[in-house]
């Protein structure tokens, strides 16, 4: 319990710095939204009128607070950009970024375990030279160019899907699991390296240690072995790094919903911080590292409870 | 092998200038024909081949775009690709026509007095909004009202209006802003007058001088006066009407059923939104989109696939911007010699593949009545011409900085090409590419550049939205560009009434432009219009919009 | 319970990186590898010689560029536009017509520069930052590593979003941008292995003979933190590359007409389907690039760290 305290102590604190330097540099940046918002051809008038309704002409302190205290009762302000609620905004865009990062999520942690436990049985045909090639050739495949690689092999080439007409859950389920499948793939290739790696060095550490060898001195099957008790410690052994790939999850879909032109908050992201769309990037920021920060807090439990034997040096 | 189709329209088809009413004087006409013979000498292919299906009604046209309308209220939104939607959901009292010149449109009559300061319109009847209303005098009057507060371009030259027993009075205040710079706010007052029309179907307004181009003016939109939030619900009168906007994803035109002329074809248009535009090529390939506009050679990328191709002026002005007070080109002498190492027939070979016409102005070409083609070659590049220049004014390691916007790719491409060609005379030049909204703030609202590279249109098809910037005291004056004469000139056409000396001092002050080489005026970079052959009816205009009411689903 | 090795974890993605990299540093592999022990692939030795080379010809190519490239780098010729790649163009040419080979070296150039200084000044000040932590502990070290831990919960191209739109835009702003992302990372080493070295016997006993602070942190402790650090720095420095690369794909990292892998690729995205060799080969010399410094950073692993 006092554990779990201190990490929520933790938790709360690292949230509180994260939205103070947040605010600060977001309002140091050079850029005037109005401007953006009214084009070339507007007048002083109209920019000054603009200012004025979107309170950016008020002292620095105030408009932290009010953010603050509108965060709360979910009234995050209102885009420059867009001129509507920062809410109103995200609402779509949210769920597209979390159907995508759970999609590239379950394949990770799917094929990651599946990969590692088949990688790590004893005869196999590749050679452990080959699978460590191969495993740092997967994580040294920037998203961005294997994004390029799946639109170009698998969209024009192949047309197996088409690629920029990303069409909404709500219009088309199926048209849209289509679609957002290659960007999950693009998404889960680096992490699913990572995690088949360490999956399967934990499976070989495993099956070497005291009670696998007492198991099998018992009896046990090998089958048995591997996917009971070997198996078993090796997932658990996969929670502390959760944390990890969910990061690794998001820092992937803001860029590769850059380039499959996916409407989600990695390219609302993108498009708000080149607009100086102060409420809405300060929102979006928050919004991912309350996310991780909630993650990485539940990884932290998980650990706790699954293998208290586990601690995290701090 | 798919079929090859393609189809060249040329801009459009040279008539006489529709006489309707206010419309008399057309300005340009759209498509200089010399300027397309060219084009067409240069595109791809043409199988000039319009007929190859039948018209259909119905379906819909997924347009592939590279910005968003920053909201949908006309008052306040100004950029060029809002403006093209615009064209399509809100009308004006005048409508711009294909040719440049002007109808009727929520006025079915417009009657001009003698000495041209007086208009008088007459309002069309069975009109509806989207929202089902009817339009009435009321609306028009708000309208009117909202565009002269917001500062929209020519309303201040009205000096009272009348309608429905009421007279409206347009007066100026003169305040300070946060800068300390001194702005003018434009009101209008209101009072009931036994002058103004009792009617409520007359418009009558006074110009405050003789102003032939006012129909132009005209033109910007009329909205229901109890629009609440036109920036993102916007209401007009127009043959599609908005129904849905997603951010970073699309924007959805409609049909509106109680259109009152001619109804469009199409039953939808989703334009959809892609991060730039060079993209729109692949997307094309990849059949996500039927249409885009294409500049920079994109419809390279279609070749063996089906499309139509419509080549037109963008009629826009591709300038190397000169920052007039950057203290090496405060020296007329340095800025020609820029001028004259910068080959615009070489960067529209290498950069617009051909398809772009040369300005040496800031009008644009389509605008032919009062382009001055007598300039397009005074800066034809000459290297030794500009080291000499530079010698004289003693700049021989003249360098600088362009600050080119990313997300442009036509103009980062010539950005490189220039820095290559200044290099030639000796000139070293750095680029520096910056966001659009940081282009937007610190290169054209302050003024921080040494050069830049930009395309720069009008919002309306008439040379005061090209020139009036290089008055010394304009506010978006982004070169600081700053001659009496041409403040004289300009001035001075401003007020003539007669057409054919306004035209000549027009093209004067375009002269003086040119001989104290203001910029380095590049071209008019051609856009081309690709649709996919399941859809016909392209019109060309002679401003930066799409017509889609015209266009139609071919089977 | 063994925690399994992870030298990956720090390089998987150029993303954050991971309490894993200390966690795992700290307790060396524990496994000990038996049969055939003197392969150069438990050795490492293997993986050092292939990343050796590979590294050995990007940099060739990039140092090559400052005196020749086969052809100009920026001058455009449009009779040559759009070439499959052949003897006179070993990586065809781009729509411009520029050739995509002599671009190529160039880019590796800048891109080297760039992830280069970028990891050399984050570790500079990551071995000051997480040895004074290590050493002082106390507030210090709790305020520090909250900082870190705050920086760490993002995802680090948000940072370097973020801190790119505030250092404007020059030429080098890219690399202030990365030095934070990678500052955590190479901090939490430092400071795990000084933790780890600072009650240790030999440091004991030079304190008793009078050293100074100063001496015991950079002469008696630093050492010992060095494999560990260097392949962390290896390893760091193919995310450099990753990052500058995706910086500048998105628009943020070097400006034209300088080519960069990340700025190529992104510029060629949009001719794929009629000049495809235009995005391949950059997108091949960045995975090049990464796989010989990960081999490298594997080998020092393997060689120094078991």
């Amino acid at each position: 319990m006092r554990y779990f305290a201190k990490k929520l102590g933790i938790m709360l604190v690292t949230l509180f710095v994260i939205s103070i330097v947040t605010f600060w540099l977001f309002h140091i940046v050079p850029g005037d939204p109005a401007q953006m918002m009214l084009g070339t051809s507007a007048s002083q008038e109209q920019l000054e009128k603009l200012r004025q309704e979107l309170g950016l002409d008020r002292p620095l302190q105030e408009q932290y607070v009010e953010w603050v205290s509108g965060s709360l009762h979910g009234d995050f302000g209102t885009s420059i950009q867009y001129r509507k609620p920062v809410a109103k905004l995200l609402k779509g865009k949210l769920s597209v970024t979390l159907i995508l990062g759970a999609m590239a999520l379950t394949l990770v942690i799917l094929l990651g375990i599946f990969l590692g436990i088949f990688t790590a049985g004893r005869k196999h045909v590749l050679s452990e030279q080959i699978l460590n090639f191969l495993n740092i050739l997967g994580i040294s495949f920037p998203g961005f160019f294997l994004s390029i690689l799946l639109i170009w092999i698998f969209g024009l080439l192949l047309h197996w899907f088409t690629p920029g007409r990303f069409v909404t859950f709500s219009r088309n389920p199926v048209k849209f699991f289509q679609f957002m499948i290659w960007p999950a793939i693009a998404i889960a290739i680096p992490q699913i390296c990572v995690l088949s790696k360490y999956i399967r060095t934990a499976v070989i550490e495993e099956v070497r240690s005291d009670y696998v060898r007492t198991a099998r001195s018992k009896g046990s099957t090998r089958n048995r072995i591997l996917y009971v008790h070997v198996l078993k410690n090796a997932i658990i052994s996969v929670v502390p790094l959760i944390g990890m790939i969910v990061s690794g999850i998001f820092s992937g879909s803001i860029v590769i919903e850059q380039v499959f032109g996916i409407p989600g908050i990695g390219r609302l992201l993108i498009a708000s911080v080149s607009a100086r769309d102060y409420p809405t990037v300060q929102t979006l920021v928050m919004y991912i590292a309350i996310l991780i920060l909630i993650v990485n807090f539940i990884v932290d439990i998980m650990i706790q409870v699954l293998d208290p034997r586990i601690r995290i040096s701090r | 092998m798919k079929k090859r189709f393609l189809a060249l329209i040329l801009g459009t088809v040279m008539t006489a200038s529709l006489i309707v009413g206010c419309g008399g004087k057309s300005s340009g006409n759209s498509g200089s024909a010399p300027a397309d013979a060219d084009a067409a000498s240069t595109a791809p292919a043409q199988t000039a081949d319009a007929s190859a299906g039948e018209m259909v009604e119905g379906g819909e046209f997924i347009k592939g775009v590279s910005t968003e309308a920053p909201g949908f209220d006309p008052f306040t939104v100004q950029t060029a690709d809002a403006r093209s939607i615009f064209f399509n959901i809100y009308e004006g009292l005048m409508k711009t026509q294909p040719d440049g010149s002007f109808a009727p449109g929520l006025a079915e009559k417009c009657e001009v007095s003698d000495d041209g300061k007086t208009y008088t319109f007459s309002l069309r009847q069975g009109v509806k909004f989207h929202n089902g209303n009817d339009l009435t005098m009321n609306d028009v009057v708000y309208s009117v009202e909202k565009a002269v507060t917001s500062g929209i371009s020519g309303y201040k030259e009205i000096a009272q209006y009348a309608a429905a027993g009421k007279v409206y009075t347009v007066s100026s205040e003169k305040t300070t802003n946060e800068d300390g710079e001194e702005v003018e706010k434009y009101y209008v007052t209101a009072e009931d007058s036994a002058d103004a029309p009792a009617d409520d179907t007359t418009l009558i307004v006074n110009l405050k001088a003789p102003d032939s181009g006012f129909p132009a003016i005209v033109t910007s939109p009329i909205v229901p006066a109890d629009a609440e939030d036109l920036a993102s619900n916007p209401i007009g009168t127009g043959p599609f009407q908005l129904v849905e906007f997603v951010e970073q994803d699309y924007t959805r035109l409609e049909k509106f059923a109680d259109y009152w002329g001619e109804p469009a074809h199409l039953d939808a248009v989703t334009l959809k939104y892609y991060e730039n535009t060079a993209s729109l090529a692949t997307n094309y390939l990849a059949g996500a989109i039927d249409g885009f506009n294409s500049n920079a050679g994109g419809w390279k990328e279609l070749e063996g696939s089906e499309y139509v191709q419509n080549v037109r002026h963008s009629n826009a002005v591709q300038l190397l911007a000169l920052n007039n007070e950057f203290e090496p080109f405060k020296d007329v002498r340095v800025r020609q010699a820029v001028a004259y190492a910068v080959d615009a027939d070489e960067i529209i070979e290498k950069v617009s593949y051909g398809l772009g016409t040369k300005s040496g102005t800031p009008v644009i070409p389509g605008l032919q009545k009062y382009f001055n083609d007598e300039l397009t070659s005074v800066y034809d590049v000459n290297v030794e011409k500009a080291k000499e220049l530079l010698k004289e004014a003693g700049q021989e390691n003249l360098s600088f900085k362009i600050r080119v916007p990313s997300n442009y790719q036509v103009h980062v491409d010539t950005a490189q090409v220039i820095a290559n060609q200044l290099a030639k005379a000796g000139i070293n030049v750095e680029i520096e590419s910056v966001d659009w909204n940081t282009w937007l703030n610190r290169v054209y609202k302050e003024s921080e550049f040494e050069a830049t590279i930009v395309s720069v249109d009008g919002p309306i098809a008439y040379p005061t939205s090209f020139l009036s910037r290089y008055v010394s005291t304009a506010s978006d004056n982004f070169v600081k560009f700053n001659s009496k004469a041409f403040d004289e000139t300009y001035a001075k056409a401003l007020e003539e009434t007669d057409d054919a000396e306004q035209v000549r001092l027009f093209k004067e002050a375009q002269k003086i432009i040119s001989d104290e080489c203001a910029s380095v005026y590049i071209q008019d970079i051609d856009s081309v219009v690709i649709n996919s052959p399941a859809f016909g009816g392209f019109e060309a205009y002679p401003l930066y919009v799409d017509d889609y009411s015209a266009m139609y689903s071919v089977q | 319970m063994a925690k399994a090795v992870n030298t990956n974890a720090a390089g998987m993605k150029w993303g954050r990186q991971p309490n894993a990299a200390d966690k795992v540093g700290a307790e060396k592999q524990s496994g000990k590898r038996k049969a055939s022990a003197d392969s150069a692939w438990v050795t490492g030795d293997a993986e050092l010689r292939i990343g050796f080379v590979i590294v050995g010809i990007i940099l060739f190519l990039a140092l090559l560029s400052i005196f020749y490239t086969p052809y100009d780098v920026y001058e455009m010729n449009t009779a040559v536009r759009s070439q499959a790649p052949s003897a006179e163009h070993f990586f065809g040419t781009d729509n411009f017509g520029r050739d995509v080979f002599s671009r190529a070296m160039t880019g590796a150039r800048f891109t080297l520069l760039v992830s280069g200084s970028t990891v050399l000044m984050a570790t500079a000040i990551s071995i000051v930052l997480g040895l004074v932590c290590g050493y002082v502990g106390g507030m210090l070290d709790e305020v520090v590593m909250r900082v870190i831990d705050a920086i760490n919960s993002f995802p680090s191209i948000l940072i370097a979003l973020v801190m790119v739109s505030i250092l404007n835009y020059g030429k080098l702003t890219i690399i202030p941008a990365l030095v934070i992302m990678f500052i955590p990372s190479f901090t939490r080493i430092v400071r795990t292995g000084t933790l780890q070295y600072k009650n240790a016997e030999f440091v004991m006993s030079n304190k008793v003979f009078g050293d100074s602070d100063f001496r015991i942190l950079f002469v008696h402790i630093l050492p010992n933190i060095y494999p560990l650090l260097l392949s962390s720095v290896v390893i760091g420095l193919s995310n450099a590359i990753l990052a500058e690369s995706s910086m500048s794909y998105l628009g943020l990292g070097i400006q034209p007409p300088i080519p960069s892998w990340g700025r190529m690729l992104k510029e060629a995205q949009d001719i794929i389907f009629s000049t495809p060799w235009a995005a391949i080969a950059p997108g091949m010399m960045i995975v090049f690039t990464i796989v010989g410094l990960n081999c490298i950073g594997e080998g020092i692993r393997k060689k120094y760290l078991n």
